[in-house]
């Protein structure tokens, strides 16, 4: 009997060292994220920029894809690094962040394969397929966490960037308050204690998993739950101070949690958060956020209602404008053209960095959550059900599905020194989050870049006629210009108008202001509606004939458009 | 004959420690004029000097950088002598986040003058500077500062600093900012006669000023706004000068984003400026009381800034009110309010970072009341227009002037210069530092200073001994305001007892009422360490009781972030 038990544990180790091996394999750590960005970045149709430093000394950094602003500028030596800069100008940008969430490594991943497909092509076939359009990634936002999650010992899966805080707040940090891997499996799991004040019952459908008594139903808790480790300060606390820190997907500002020390000191306190904020707010010209997390705003779509926050109610948006939605469902229909719904994301956005892209950015703000273990599907009704047909056979899902089972790790009793009789189980470090066969990652990043190239597709697409001139009168002359979006998108949300982040189109006659006798000299159209938008001007000029006007029409985030006219 | 020698000798002794401000004509050690201004370099000029002059109680340093690149200041005032800066409570006084509100660096520079003149000669101020900690920062803004004296302005002019903002959404930040037409110093009006769709008429009892026409009057004038051009031709004239945004809605805690709160930036703290003084006030967990200065209106401000945050807990609102009703005693005309109900809503402001975030008692005094140009709340229509002519001898106001301007043909410029109203007149400055320092004063001496109380030692059997300590709180302001301890902000207070290698703790608690009502309530663990999270109250005490197996010495030591640390040694 005994044998067994140290045979079973013998496999436990093997396995556990051999999951880790394995996603130590299949994903690359932040250094080799980083190395490879910079490497990319080389190339004629990108160009790598060093988002921010964590306060542990790794960098963030973002690839920019996209043909430079003037191809026959030669690259400029940016930095030690190695970085060269573009002459890069304005274009509109995709950006999709990912990594946010350390335990998370699926979408880091993703987007490196993604970046290596994309600038593998030719760069011909590359500019053609972006068609004036740029896509910018921060595959890895949060690398201290990557690096724990990916390389620490023993394992244990953390979300957020390592901060040391005080949570427990009895000033002291760590001592004796940390986690410990008490069966030597290699992993921090977690403990769960037979105690009249435990709150939690053993699911009745999934036994192996614990939810909140309902005393509606009867029912009277009998667990607590607390991470492997021992009570080491004394204080009836266990693993209390892990190490976690602060959730980056938390930190951002919209509707972000004060006094919750997992969310961070206040919105932005985060060195991570702060760098990503201000590499967004230096490019203007990105129209979406997507971010590959915990969220997913495809799967269950963002609320909207009218009359939603402003400056007269003093109170912010938390729903989308009622305007706004139709772009959100067109979005999601095109990624589930691609991509079918395969688990429900997280639904509360606080601080999350999609619902700041959309409520204070005023852009389009996207979540999806690429891998999570999800409970088999039961089988479906109907026998011709196509979704679930479909279903059946899309390998993330079943991957997902497979994770669910074997992702876990099952309550083994253990004598506590502290507790007594406990029992250690739960989940595995990293499995609920990330795929561990490669080709899955290969269809996931093969998926994204589909979906990716869709979205570009929708962005307005602003073109201007040529100007229609007429002569009034000797000396006197009559100029019409319409301005259009062609677009799946409007230039500018409602909620961008609301919070007056979207720039208005500005449309300049270049000529003496005292020789436009009718007409707005300088007029701005705050939006062009997706598809149908138009603006049709009409300006009546005093000049001679012959004179050479332009007439510049710049929409926001790209270079202005000119029509040069000569008056007859 | 030995009398009168040592009579005269004791007159010149008290001569020689004669405190500054007691009415008596004294050359103090350090000159300085406060019947003036100064901008950002004279203020640092100054502060070195200081502390140049009293090393021993001074420390300058500088907390961070502006986005002109110019030093903030913070002045430390600590007798080290008498313990760590950081084993104190601290109060932290700052000014001018607003750049145009001036006149509260000089009542930074006053503090720090006073305190030191009057170290080892008041009573008083001895004991602030040997129990207490000042942080001060004269100017938060420095360039705000800087731009509102060397640029023109209006009164209220340059409110932010200067990041340069894209005010008009044209695609081009700070390019059309008022002019100084006629090379006053100062940015006051535009007027143009006209024979139409006038709306304007000059005063009949004064035709230095305009008045409103009425429906159906004729009028002679239009007013075109503050004097300026149309710099970037866009038909709009002064529509995006320097800046544009509030730092004092930058801050964390109830932030919310621009098109909620005017001004409060992409994210919380944007500004290095703000940054810095937050950064600061985390760092330091013994500040115990916040004062920032700004202008105008005479009022002692607090908390909440908006009604969507709750009323702050009622043992904080007693301690507010009574430091605010002896405010108003101490400067005439100054009214103690609540931002949100009395002045306007305020988001991210700084006293939602001080109460709110870091649940510290916390005021904005708005300097300069007007009623004060006459010295009565019996106020006049024309009080103003008075005051320049009886008291400042015309210096508010500039004369209209023809001009011929760009856009507007023939106009006229003129009116009140920014010096004409929310600072006070240079003549009055020194008043209004001392009053609002003495506010600040009281502030400080109601910090916490916990002591200890009675002490007992009782054999509850054989070699079993009852231990209880008491610890006081004389002061107005508790270890811990009531918001701190609702939120959880900072560290409880902590109470720890050690005891011999023989001895053991067996229970602890903390004792509840009074007898013959009295009870304890239990601690489960950490017997040694009893952790109190509303600190010690406001002028009150609290007593914890220890079991203890096995003979003393036990030594108790008391830890609290605001309150110092205490120890004492207990016997039988």
């Amino acid at each position: 009997m005994r044998f067994m038990s140290i045979l079973a544990i013998a496999l436990a180790l093997v396995s556990t060292a051999q999951a880790q091996a394995d996603f130590e394999k299949l994903y690359r750590d932040p250094q080799a994220v980083r190395a490879r960005l910079l490497e990319l970045g080389l190339g004629a149709m990108a160009q790598s920029v060093v988002v921010g430093v964590t306060d542990e000394g790794h960098e963030i950094i973002a690839l920019e894809i996209g043909r430079p602003h003037d191809q026959a500028a030669a690259p400029v030596p940016d930095d030690a690094a190695g970085l060269v800069r573009r002459d890069w100008g304005r274009k509109p940008a995709l950006l999709v962040v990912a990594g946010l969430e350390g335990h998370r490594l699926v979408g880091t991943e993703v987007l490196l394969r993604l970046a290596e497909n994309l600038l593998a092509l030719d760069a011909a076939g590359l500019d053609q397929r972006l068609a004036g359009r740029r896509i910018y990634l921060v595959p890895c936002a949060n690398p201290n966490a990557a690096i724990r999650n990916l390389h620490g010992r023993p394992h244990r899966e953390m979300i957020g960037n390592g901060r040391l805080q005080d949570l427990d707040r009895d000033g002291r940090r760590g001592a004796g308050e940390a986690t410990e891997d008490l069966d030597g499996d290699g992993m921090i799991l977690s403990m769960r204690v037979v105690d009249p004040k435990g709150d939690l019952v053993a699911d009745a459908e999934d036994p192996r998993t614990l939810r909140t008594a309902d005393p509606k139903k009867n029912e009277r808790g009998r667990y607590l739950v607390h991470p492997e480790s021992t009570d080491g300060d004394g204080d009836g606390r266990y693993g209390e101070e892990p190490g976690d820190g602060v959730r980056i997907d938390r930190n951002f500002p919209h509707g972000f949690r004060e006094h919750d020390q997992a969310s961070g000191r206040y919105a932005t306190s985060e060195p991570e958060s702060r760098a990503l904020l201000d590499y967004i707010l230096a490019r203007p010209e990105i129209e979406a956020v997507l971010v590959y997390g915990g969220h997913d705003t495809f799967v269950k779509l963002p609320e909207a209602a009218k009359d939603e926050g402003d400056r007269r109610s003093r109170k912010p948006a938390m729903k989308l404008h009622p305007d706004d939605k139709a772009h959100y469902e067109a979005v999601t229909k095109l990624r589930q053209e691609e991509i079918l719904p395969r688990i429900e994301g997280v639904e509360d956005e606080a601080g999350s960095l999609h619902a700041w892209a959309y409520y204070q950015f005023g852009r389009l703000g996207l979540a999806a959550n690429l891998f999570q273990a999800r409970a088999p599907a039961k089988a479906g009704p109907k026998d011709d059900d196509a979704d679930q047909a479909a279903k059946l056979q899309d390998p993330v899902v079943a991957e997902m599905e497979a994770a669910w089972t074997t992702g876990f790790a099952e309550w083994t009793a253990f004598d506590h020194a502290q507790l007594g009789r406990v029992e250690l189980g739960g989940w595995r470090p990293l499995v609920r989050t990330n795929p561990q066969e490669a080709s899955s990652l290969v269809l996931l990043a093969s998926q994204e870049e589909q979906f990716l190239f869709k979205i570009l597709d929708q962005f307005a697409v602003v073109e201007v006629e040529d100007p229609v001139v007429k002569v009034l009168a000797p000396g006197l002359f009559e100029v019409r210009l319409t301005v259009r979006n062609t677009g799946g998108l409007p230039t500018a949300l409602a909620q961008g108008l609301r919070n007056r982040q979207a720039d208005p189109v500005l449309v300049r006659v270049d000529i003496a202001r005292d020789a436009i006798l009718q007409g707005d000299p300088l007029p701005r159209i705050d939006n062009l509606p997706a598809r149908i938008g138009e603006e049709r001007f009409r300006w009546v000029l005093r000049a001679k004939g012959g004179t050479r006007l332009a007439i510049d029409v710049a929409p926001p985030r790209r270079h202005a458009l000119r029509k040069e006219i000569t008056l007859p | 004959m030995k009398s009168s020698i040592t009579c005269v000798a004791t007159i010149l002794l008290l001569v020689g420690c004669l405190p500054a401000q007691t009415g008596r004509q004294t050359a103090p050690t350090f000159e300085l004029a406060f019947n003036r201004f100064y901008d950002h370099a004279e203020i640092g000029q100054i502060l070195q000097r200081m502390q140049a002059t009293w090393p021993a109680f001074l420390s300058l340093d500088v907390i961070g950088t502006s986005v002109g690149g110019r030093e903030i200041w913070v002045m430390t005032v600590n007798n080290p002598n008498t313990g760590a800066e950081t084993e104190k409570a601290a109060i932290y006084i700052d000014a001018n986040i607003h750049g145009n509100e001036v006149q509260g660096a000089e009542v930074c520079l006053y503090t720090l003058w006073y305190l030191m003149e009057n170290y080892g000669k008041l009573e008083r101020i001895t004991t602030l500077i040997d129990e207490r900690v000042f942080y001060i920062v004269p100017t938060v803004n420095p360039d705000g500062r800087d731009h509102w004296f060397h640029a023109a302005n209006t009164s209220s002019s340059s409110r932010t600093g200067i990041a340069p903002v894209d005010s008009d959404r044209d695609g081009v930040a700070d390019e059309d900012p008022p002019n100084d037409l006629d090379g006053d110093g100062s940015i006051t009006q535009m007027r143009k006669r006209v024979t139409k769709d006038a709306t304007h008429k000059t005063n009949p009892d004064d035709p230095r000023f305009m008045v409103r026409c009425k429906p159906g009057e004729a009028g002679e004038f239009i007013m075109l706004g503050s004097e300026g051009l149309d710099d970037d031709g866009d038909g709009r004239v002064n529509e995006d000068g320097v800046g544009g945004y509030d730092m004092n809605r930058s801050n964390p805690f109830d932030w919310q984003p621009e098109y909620v709160q005017f001004g409060a930036g992409p994210y919380p703290l944007y500004w290095p400026e703000t940054r810095s003084v937050a950064e600061f006030l985390f760092a330091r967990p013994n500040i115990a009381a916040l004062q920032s200065y700004h202008n105008a209106g005479g009022m002692m401000l607090r908390g909440p800034g908006a009604e969507s945050v709750p009323e702050y807990p009622r043992a904080d609102l007693a301690v507010y009110d009574e430091l605010g009703k002896k405010g108003e005693r101490q400067l005439p005309f100054y009214r103690y309010l609540i931002i949100h109900k009395d002045l306007y809503t305020v988001h991210g402001g700084f006293v939602n970072l001080g109460a709110e975030g870091l649940g510290i008692i916390s005021f904005t005094n708005e300097l300069w009341a007007s009623p004060q140009a006459f010295n009565t709340k019996d106020r006049q229509p024309n009080d103003r227009e008075d005051f320049n002519d009886l008291v400042m001898m015309g210096s508010f106001l500039t004369d209209w002037k023809p001009y011929d301007h760009p856009e507007y043909g023939p106009i006229e410029i003129g009116g009140w210069n920014m010096w004409s109203s929310r600072v006070p007149p240079s003549f009055m400055l020194e008043e209004l530092c001392h009053r609002n320092m003495a506010f600040t004063l009281l502030h400080a001496e109601s910090m916490p200073k916990p002591e200890w109380g009675p002490s007992t030692i009782k054999a509850i059997s054989p070699g079993l001994f009852q231990v209880r300590v008491t610890l006081k709180n004389p002061k107005l302001i508790p270890t811990r305001t009531a918001l701190a301890a609702q939120k959880k902000i900072g560290l409880p207070d902590f109470v720890q007892i050690s005891v011999p290698g023989t001895a053991k703790v067996v229970a602890a608690g903390i004792v509840r009422g009074a007898w013959p009502h009295e009870s304890v309530d239990p601690i489960e663990n950490e017997l040694d360490r009893i952790a109190l999270e509303s600190g010690l109250p406001s002028r009150g005490d609290v007593t914890l009781e220890w079991i203890i197996l096995g003979d003393g010495p036990y030594d108790v030591l008391y830890l609290s972030e605001k309150g110092g640390r205490l120890t004492a040694t207990l016997g039988l």
